[in-house]
């Protein structure tokens, strides 16, 4: 029986205390110890964990600038790349336009370039001054690196990065080894590299993109070695810095041409009321160039314009007509 | 924190004070003697992290008994959670009264079937002799509500003991 005044704990309160403030702090101690340990070890886990991932983005997301090392540059001349580039073999002379493939057979991803193209119109060439250098990101040292070091059969490359969000210049060599040249954040590549006097020094593929089809803006620059023109190919990007000249090429027609089994170019134009006086060829800076044209009308309206081109340029076509007007356009040879 | 936990003698000093009717309420919380040197050595640990906040050496019984019981209801919580199957009452004791220790047993078997809450102020008042006033620091509330959980507990404890027949 309990009765209400009686006490409960006083059996409790009898009970000797058996765990003395010795045994507390070495039960603290040892708790906290154990969790130190716990913590280092978590922390030991979250570094390996944070740096393995952080190396697997790094290894999945690189385009191998070991490769670069592996595979030295090859030095060469640019004399010697020109006599290479004025004899392009007998797969430029093949007879019809955007047929042939002039790609590696070892870089299954870049289409087919199209032999020849013409535009209706002839652009001003922009001169870059430091602005547009910087918008564009114009690194003439690296442009002059892939002159020195491609070789014939080489294609260069703009692959756009899209982990890092940069775009990188790989030069593909003939038998498929790749080398990174250089990497900047994505921005506007050329298509081309130019001399002022039209000679190609190279063309710059789009990896994953459709090649070229122009309109072009074409840009000047000085290097190391005297200027240098780089043919950009219009996008949203180069509107943006380069508006008028964007505009104004977006507005021209492109004219049909093709490449004949005797090497030369034939573009169709229309002939339109006047009749023509002269045709004659320039290089992008103005300078004429002796190369031999015949034009031939036809029943359907239109001009056949015959180049004894076929090797990879840049120039002007200019048309005087009867009555004293002059028309120019842009004749890219590929 | 184990040199500073050896090295700091005023922290000592109030725990040595107040540190058997810590083990006391821990022991009389918990179901086994592990547990409650569990309980106690946490709440030293907690205790000495913000020992320097305590200005008041005076209130050091309230601001260890106020960690004690948040860590033993964070346990109950994490028991009810994680382990809801009931455990062995530990009836090891270092006492060496047989009689006495039956009966205290009898009491710590009882208490466990009180809720946590009741059993808490039932150790705080009836057993460590602590006022109305300082247990409600320790658990919050009023003392008329306090009071009235008290009596809600000592007729569960009476309940529990006799199995419910109280001829009184």
């Amino acid at each position: 029986m309990i009765t209400d005044n009686e006490d409960l704990f006083s059996d409790l309160r009898l009970l000797p205390v058996d765990i003395t403030l010795e045994q507390s702090l070495a039960r603290a101690e040892a708790i906290d110890a154990r969790r130190r340990r716990v913590r280092r070890i978590a922390i030991v886990i979250g570094i390996l964990v944070v740096t393995g991932s952080a190396l697997l983005t790094y290894l999945l997301n690189d385009d191998s600038t070991v490769t670069s090392v592996e595979h030295p540059p090859k030095p060469e001349t640019v004399d010697q790349y020109h006599r290479n580039v004025l004899d392009p073999g007998p797969s430029a002379s093949l007879p019809t336009e955007l047929a042939v493939p002039a790609s590696s057979s070892a870089d299954p991803v870049l289409t087919p370039r199209p032999q020849a193209r013409s535009m209706a119109s002839f652009l001003a060439i922009v001169t870059a001054d430091d602005a547009i250098r910087n918008e564009l990101a114009i690194d003439v040292r690296s442009i002059e690196t892939i002159r020195t070091i491609i070789s014939p059969g080489d294609r260069v490359v703009a692959v756009d990065n899209l982990g890092k969000r940069e775009t990188c210049i790989n030069v593909t060599c003939a038998g498929g080894d790749m080398r990174n040249i250089v990497c900047t954040a994505p921005i506007p590549s050329p298509v081309r590299i130019t001399l002022p006097s039209g000679g190609v020094l190279y063309d710059i593929d789009r990896l994953g993109l459709p090649q070229d089809r122009g309109p072009y803006v074409a840009v000047r620059t000085s290097g190391s070695r005297g200027d240098l023109i780089l043919w950009y190919q219009v996008d949203k990007v180069l509107e943006r810095i380069l508006p008028e000249a964007s505009k104004e090429s977006s507005a021209q027609q492109t004219l049909h041409s093709w490449l004949q089994p005797d090497s030369t170019t034939v573009i169709e134009v229309p002939t339109g009321k006047r009749p023509w006086r002269s045709v004659t060829v320039h290089a992008p800076d103005g300078s004429a160039l002796s190369i031999p044209v015949q034009w031939v009308d036809h029943s359907n309206g239109s001009t056949h314009v015959h180049l004894k081109m076929s090797s990879p340029a840049t120039h002007e076509i200019r048309i005087c007509r009867a009555n004293g007007t002059t028309e120019r356009f842009l004749h890219v040879v590929r | 924190m184990s040199n500073s936990l050896r090295n700091d003698p005023a922290f000592l000093e109030a725990l040595a004070l107040h540190h058997d009717d810590l083990v006391r309420f821990a022991r009389s919380l918990t179901r086994s003697r592990d547990d409650a040197q569990d309980l106690v050595a946490e709440t030293i640990l907690k205790a000495l992290e913000s020992w320097h906040t305590v200005r008041d050496t005076g209130a050091f019984r309230v601001y260890v008994f106020r960690i004690a019981h948040r860590l033993y209801m964070r346990q109950q919580l994490r028991r009810r959670l994680f382990h809801p199957w009931p455990e062995d009452y530990d009836t090891t004791s270092s006492d060496p009264l047989p009689d006495v220790m039956t009966d205290a047993t009898l009491i710590r078997e009882a208490m466990q079937k009180l809720p946590a809450r009741h059993r808490e102020c039932l150790i705080m008042v009836d057993l460590l002799g602590w006022s109305l006033a300082e247990v409600v620091e320790v658990h919050g509330g009023t003392i008329g509500g306090l009071k009235a959980r008290l009596f809600r507990a000592r007729e569960a404890l009476k309940n529990a003991i006799t199995g419910g027949h109280d001829d009184h």
